[in-house]
């Protein structure tokens, strides 16, 4: 390291050849003083220096960290000149040139912060600098100059106009001809043109480069007289453009610094300057003599036309983000700058935390449909100054392009429409870089991508600007087009995926905010209690609540390909950043998804459990500044659901067209299939097939087959199909039966068959049609199971039960048994992708069910009966998620239609047929409505509570049930069995029918919750277990969501508790926290109460053994949760005003006496295994401990007789109801529960007085103690734990109000 | 409903420590006329001073500083009884537990009975609960306004 040089020696002298050998961006400084007064532009070198002044050679410039500072002072010398012809372009606009006075072959670009244009030609002495080394090692860098001074000796010029040598060692020559004066309004960049075109006498080179100046000059008198000597009032009315060309385009850097001043030119010729064919115009041309010379003491004209679409406005901002190889500029996190052409800014130094200046640009405000923007338009007349340098980044942002097909179409658009296309590019690349290469996604030169494709659809009406010269678009300039705002509301954001679920949980998080804080309507609830909490079985549990956000909301539209999920029925909206649960109500069977879709009209559905929830400041996933910077967003919100709606015609593929459906039936033979079941996916079946997810449903086989005749033409008369019945059935009654056909006719596509379905007319005298036939078929259905392989889940995805399904036979054996056809004698169908199977509507004359006079049955499914009763308080604001039978037969891939007029002239045959359809329609499962499911379980209810307790397998009917979900909580189970998978969590689904509402427990792996499974959906349940008590889902459940409302609900319900007596349903809903002294009133009205309280002592403690006969199982010990039953405890409880005994059973005496927290410590016992002769030492929970205990008891009753609110271990007692003697450590344990209980903190308690009789029936001997005989004894309906939170706040309110 | 000295009322340090003290035997304390004996304060622990029978901690709610003391010498009381009747009581251990989680800095709820050591007022701690949601002691003040609006601080009709 150098030493420091002392702070009174002279700094030391640096040349620009010393500058040029830095290899990294670096800092100087002339002066080192920390006390100086930090500006604006704080110069780097007045920060204390900390790191060595040795540059690094091996460190890249190209890295981003900031520049490094030379720790001693150093004054850079130099003669500052204007730029050298070599120069890069990007350069010649903004730069000079400094180089050492001795050798001119040393010299860098520099860029000046004030700058004055007398410094020209000059030598200077910088005092303060910051240099950026080139990317490129053979290049020199640049310049970044903070703080300067003239050298001494080179006074400054005096008298009015000051010239700007072109060369060091120019003369002035203020000629005479060819001259004006005035302020310079505008300059162009610096561009070249063609040179055969330039029909000047310049010399050689194939292009001529040059810029054009835009002036305001006078036209008086005075200023045709020259030289200018005096400050005449000048009026700068007359415009005139001055072509500086050739070596005289090195003047672009002074006169883009002098923007707003005035200048005089001299030595200019009027020329015509031709461009191709396009056309000539007349302008000022530079010359070999044309001197530059300025004003500094004539007042700088800032008179620039500012007005919203004109192009003269001046803003000044800090850069705060650059994007897109730096057309996109964002100042100040407010405004964004869309920078046309390259050149228009020096582009090393346009980095993060620079200040710049953008002189006449335009301002428009961007209404795009997702958000509003202020963006400043460039245009070739802007011009672009830094005001301050960025220290903390050295990054170079402005790459070379290579404009393909997609950079010229950008191009061609106005600034709005440019502006959203380069937004929709990063998008694009954000979303789908993993899925696709960059070629596809952007094109290339020849080839459109997908941006492309999908742009040039959204942006057909605009029509792009025209395309004009350099010199048409600069003279005659027009930026007054009406763009702005316009038809901006079709520009949608083609929303990230991660964005997308970031800003719908955003909405999520403020609809919470908006419950808590009580501005968010909750139909149906009492916002000042309870809103957040379902009740179930006595305990309260978080409620789900729902919200629908409207695409129109998001103002984004979304594209991404849609995967078929391998769960059924699910679909996915997949891009690169994420993906999201999409439910198409009426996705036609058999399309193909696959590809990739943009969907504008759509509606995303939120579901999850009402909590507080606290904004963090996450950035705004659908600003702008997000869309470009591609910030990378993480679920945070992992309860939440979040799933779009959207109808197939929504659905605009923007990739390849669908596969046709193709029919080749000729000669082929179908098996009839019902379909009976569709199984969730399930573990247990994966592990058996490693290979692929397969899944299985059940069908029954109709005893119906359906063969095309062989004719090679399918005619619409001909008899070109039959349906028969199959050899089975027929058998038995071959004796007495004549073969029957009824017309009927087959059509898919476009193509109509006609046929006939032939049957065994095998009925006796009227009236007596084959029961006993029927009967005993009915009795062994024959089902299968199918299998979908891999290629065939886009079938099974389609499936409904209930549904009819044609099968090809794979064999075509013919060899009909007594049981069907070959191929379906085993249990299972396996279909791969070269299986057909297709969907088939039956209808009678047209409609789904058989007309009455006919049969008077439905013949769809009994879903449509009880689709009927939901019909009648049909909500409007609900999505068919499963298509209405009409539009599922619509889809179908055949439709079989029966004529039945024609055959019902007799009256047997009318009867036969109606045997016919219904043995065709028979075979489905019955769903039940919640209300005839009740009235089912009613019939046999004994009291008692959950057979999840018990270990027992319990035994009951599956059924299908349909509803409406109320709500779903998670359900502590007591019953724990080792599960296939830790996926599983025990729900409890509430589902009701506007009447009644029953329950749904069980567990459900994560990937059978189907997605739109949320409250308000209608949802059928098949195969849920019907016990002589309660509805469990069952490891085959299958659930299928029919609709899913979009009206938020979240109605408070109220699951019967045990022992309800005491209630009056709506009371319980409207209680309002109150002290329990003030409560005499309330309680003589015999309504509920809500405090919050504490176990202060227990009066009485009833615990059952809850497991009966069964032995508990050595399991147990892992298990969370204990099975015992709490049939009664009374507990003495304080809320700080006052005492009362409190009595409750079950969950609610659990939660009071902290049961859950209890069972899982260390019970007071630790035993010893002998296992293979090594003794193996087993704590036993508390839990665990004390179920053995119930084992042994059956009840244990304790009592206190101690005087509350103190409590002693000394005053419990407790008895066994064997009358066995407690051992110490069981007494130990007994204890410990109720001293911890009664050293708790606060719950809150809903309860009412006790009905005297509710303690009858257990033969009480209360303890007659005097506090406790005077106390108001009360029933617990409910406790949970309290959010202090929402208390403090509810309470607050009050104190406030009061 | 006169009386309060069954309860435990919720009190800020402040309202505790300037309670009336009445010089009976043992001492009673009195607020707005009204007898109370048992209090509940919640707040951090500043100091904690272990010893072999007790721990004595000062809580901290803000409006004061609460001495409290825990006895941990229940297995010499229950040592003159019967050998089976210590063993099964697991009284000493569960406070020997409740002392663990008084440590500095801890936001606590401790309920116990009001006594004078020495002159001054101190809390006989009959339990302590640690609390983890900050949001109790706003709660806690808020329940102490309205309490005494409410219950505390109205005259008794008697009196």
């Amino acid at each position: 390291m150098e030493p420091l040089p002392e702070r009174g020696a002279a700094p030391l002298r640096l040349t620009v050849a010393d500058l040029l050998r830095i290899r990294r961006p670096t800092t100087g400084a002339a002066s080192l003083s920390s006390s100086a007064a930090s500006t604006l532009t704080a110069p780097p070198a007045r920060k204390k220096p900390r790191h060595s002044a040795t540059p690094n050679p091996a460190s890249s410039p190209r890295s981003t960290a900031s520049f490094a500072p030379i720790s001693h002072r150093v004054l850079l010398a130099g003669t500052l000149s204007l730029p050298a012809a070599g120069s890069p372009l990007t350069c010649r606009s903004h730069c000079l040139s400094l180089s050492d006075p001795t050798s001119a072959a040393a010299s860098v670009c520099c860029y000046l912060l004030d700058f004055d244009a007398a410094a020209v030609g000059r030598e200077v002495e910088v005092l303060a600098w910051n240099y950026l080394p080139s990317v490129h090692h053979d290049g020199a860098g640049v310049l970044e100059v903070v703080d300067w001074r003239l050298a001494e000796g080179c006074a400054p010029g005096s008298g009015f106009l000051k010239t700007i040598p072109l060369d060091c060692a120019a003369e002035p020559n203020l000629a005479t001809h060819g001259h004006v004066f005035g302020v310079v309004r505008s300059v162009s960049v610096v561009f070249s043109v063609p040179q055969a075109a330039q029909k000047s006498d310049a010399d050689g080179g194939d292009n001529l480069v040059g810029f054009i100046a835009e002036m305001m000059c006078c036209a008086c008198r005075q200023c045709l007289v020259t030289p200018l000597k005096t400050d005449e009032h000048h009026k700068f009315e007359v415009e005139k453009f001055v072509y500086f060309v050739d070596s005289a385009s090195r003047w672009r850097p002074v006169l883009a610094q002098l923007v707003g001043r005035s200048i005089s030119v001299s030595g200019l010729k009027k020329k015509m300057v031709s461009i191709g064919k396009k056309g000539s115009y007349i302008m000022l041309v530079s010359t070999r003599k044309t001197m530059l010379a300025w004003c500094p003491f004539y007042p700088s004209d800032q008179t620039l036309d500012g007005s919203p679409g004109n192009c003269g406005g001046v803003y000044t901002g800090v850069i705060t983000g650059i994007y897109m190889q730096g057309m996109v500029v964002e100042l100040d996190e407010t405004v964004w700058l869309l920078i046309d052409d390259q050149q228009l800014a020096p582009s090393h130094s346009l980095r993060v935390g620079s200040v710049i200046s953008v002189k006449n640009s335009r301002t428009i405000c961007l209404k795009f449909a997702w958000t509003k923007i202020v963006l400043l338009g460039t245009c070739n007349k802007t011009s672009i100054t830094i005001n301050s340098f960025s220290l903390v980044d050295s990054k170079c942002y402005i790459k070379a392009q290579n404009k393909g097909l997609l950079g010229k179409f950008v191009d061609s658009f106005e600034l709005h429409a440019k502006f959203w296309m380069l937004i929709l590019i990063s998008c694009f690349k954000q979303k789908f870089t993993k899925l696709f290469s960059e070629k596809e996604i952007l094109g290339s030169k020849n080839a459109h991508g997908l941006v492309h494709t999908y742009s040039s659809k959204v942006l057909s009406s605009m029509g792009s600007k025209p395309q004009h010269d350099f010199f048409m678009k600069f003279c005659n300039h027009n930026c007054g087009s009406p763009c702005a705002g316009s038809n901006m509301e079709a520009f949608k954001l083609v929303i990230p995926f991660a964005n997308f679920i970031c800003k719908a949980e955003s909405f999520w998080i403020l609809t919470m905010l908006k419950i808590w804080n009580g501005t968010e309507e909750m139909p149906e609830i009492d916002k000042n209690h309870g809103c957040h909490m379902f009740l179930c079985d006595g305990v309260s549990y978080t409620g789900t609540t729902k919200k629908i956000v409207s695409s129109s909301d998001m103002g984004s539209v979304l594209v991404g390909s849609i995967k078929r999920s391998s769960l059924p029925g699910r679909l996915q909206l997949v891009d690169a950043t994420g993906c999201i649960d999409v439910i198409i109500p009426d996705l036609p069977p058999n399309v193909s998804v696959d590809g990739i879709y943009e969907i504008n009209d759509y509606k995303v559905a939120l579901e999850g459990p009402v909590a507080y929830l606290d904004l963090d400041d996450v950035a705004d996933p659908l600003s702008c500044k997000a869309a470009f910077q591609q910030p990378t967003y993480q679920k945070r919100l992992h309860h939440l659901k979040i799933y779009v709606i959207v109808n197939w015609s929504e659905l605009n593929r923007i990739g390849p067209s669908s596969i046709p459906l193709q029919i080749n039936t000729c000669a082929k033979l179908f098996h009839l299939l019902k379909l009976s079941h569709i199984f969730p996916t399930n573990n247990t079946f994966q592990h058996q097939n490693m290979s692929g997810p397969t899944l299985y449903a059940e069908a029954v086989i109709v005893p119906y087959d359906l063969k095309f005749t062989e004719q090679a033409e399918c005619s619409e008369h001909a008899d070109s199909f039959r349906m028969s019945c199959t050899p089975s059935l027929s058998n038995s009654n071959v004796s007495m039966a004549k073969p029957c056909c009824i017309p009927c006719t087959l059509s898919f596509g476009t193509t109509n068959l006609c046929g006939s379905l032939v049957s065994i007319n095998s009925y006796g005298p009227v009236g007596t049609i084959l029961n006993d036939t029927v009967g005993g078929e009915r009795d062994h259905i024959s089902r299968i199971l199918l299998e979908f392989k891999d290629g065939r889940l886009i079938k099974y995805q389609s499936l409904r039960i209930g549904g009819y399904y044609l099968l090809e036979c794979p064999i075509e054996s013919m060899h009909y048994s007594m049981k069907g056809c070959a191929c379906l004698h085993g249990d299972k169908v396996s279909l791969g992708s070269q299986s057909r199977f297709w969907s088939l509507a039956i209808t009678f004359n047209g409609n789904i069910n058989i007309k009455k006079s006919i049969a008077d049955q439905s013949i769809g499914v009994s879903s449509v009966m009880v689709g009927e009763t939901f019909s009648r308080k049909a909500v409007h604001d609900e999505i068919k998620v499963v298509q209405t039978w009409n539009d599922f037969h619509q889809y179908c891939d055949f439709r079989l239609n029966f004529y039945c007029e024609v055959i019902s002239e007799k009256m047997e045959e009318c009867n036969y047929i109606c045997h016919v359809f219904k043995e065709l329609c028979s075979y489905s499962n019955e769903v039940f409505s919640v209300s005839s499911c009740t009235k089912t379980r009613m019939a046999t209810r004994p009291s008692g509570s959950s057979n999840l307790q018990s270990d027992k397998p319990v035994q009951g009917d599956l059924i299908s049930l349909k509803g409406k979900v109320e709500n779903i909580h998670s359900y502590d189970c007591k019953k724990e069995k080792s599960m296939v998978g830790n996926e599983k969590s025990c729900i409890c689904i509430h589902v009701t029918d506007d009447n009644l509402m029953v329950r749904l427990c069980g567990y459900l792996s994560k990937h059978c919750y189907p997605v739109g499974l949320g409250p308000g959906a209608t949802v059928t349940f098949h195969r849920v277990l019907l016990t002589q008590r309660e509805l469990f889902l069952t490891p085959l459940t299958y659930i299928e969501v029919c609709c899913i409302s979009l009206a938020g609900l979240n109605k408070e319900c109220v699951v019967t508790p045990p022992i309800s007596d005491c209630f009056k349903d709506g009371s319980l809903n409207r209680v309002s926290p109150c002290l329990l002294f003030l409560n005499q009133k309330h309680l003589a009205e015999n309504r509920a109460i809500q405090f919050q309280c504490r176990v202060v002592t227990i009066h009485m403690l009833i615990l059952d053994n809850s497991l009966n006969d069964l032995q508990p199982s050595d399991s147990i010990n892992q298990r969370k949760t204990i099975n015992i039953k709490v049939r009664l405890a009374g507990f003495i409880v304080d809320d700080g005003s006052s005492l009362c005994c409190c009595w409750a059973d079950d969950a609610r005496a659990e939660l009071l006496l902290r049961l859950q927290e209890v069972a899982v410590l260390d019970g007071p016992v630790s035993l010893k295994f002998s296992k293979d002769g090594s003794d193996v030492n087993f704590q036993l929970t508390a839990g665990c401990f004390l179920e053995r205990m119930l084992k042994k008891h059956k009840r244990i009753i304790a009592r206190n007789c101690g005087i509350p609110p103190d409590i002693s271990c000394r005053d419990l007692e407790f008895s066994s109801v064997l009358n066995k003697v407690l051992s110490c450590l069981e007494e130990k344990l007994l204890k410990s529960i109720i001293l911890n209980a009664c050293w708790k903190g606060t719950l809150n308690v809903i309860a009412s007085v006790l009905n005297p009789d509710t303690l009858d029936g257990f033969n009480l001997e209360l303890p007659d103690l005097h506090p406790a005989r005077n106390m108001p004894n009360l029933w617990v309906s409910q406790a949970f734990q309290i959010d202090p939170l929402e208390e403090a706040r509810r309470m607050f309110g009050n104190l406030e109000n009061n | 409903m006169g009386s309060l000295h069954l309860v435990h009322i919720k009190l800020l340090a402040a309202d505790l420590l300037s309670l009336t003290c009445r010089h009976t035997s043992p001492p009673s304390f009195v607020r707005c006329g009204r007898t109370v004996a048992r209090v509940e304060i919640v707040g951090v622990v500043v100091s904690r001073d272990r010893r072999d029978k007790f721990l004595r901690f000062l809580v901290d709610d803000g409006t004061g500083c609460v001495p409290c003391v825990l006895w941990l010498n229940h297995q010499y009381l229950n040592a003159n009884r019967s050998s089976g009747a210590s063993e099964s009581d697991p009284t000493a251990e569960m406070a020997l537990k409740m002392s663990e989680v008084v440590n500095l800095g801890a936001l606590l709820r401790v309920r116990g009975r009001i006594v004078l050591y020495r002159g001054a007022i101190q809390i006989t701690v009959r339990d302590v609960v640690l609390e983890k949601n900050p949001n109790v002691e706003v709660l806690h003040w808020l329940q102490c306004v309205s309490m005494a609006k409410e219950c505390y601080d109205p005259r008794p009709p008697s009196a």
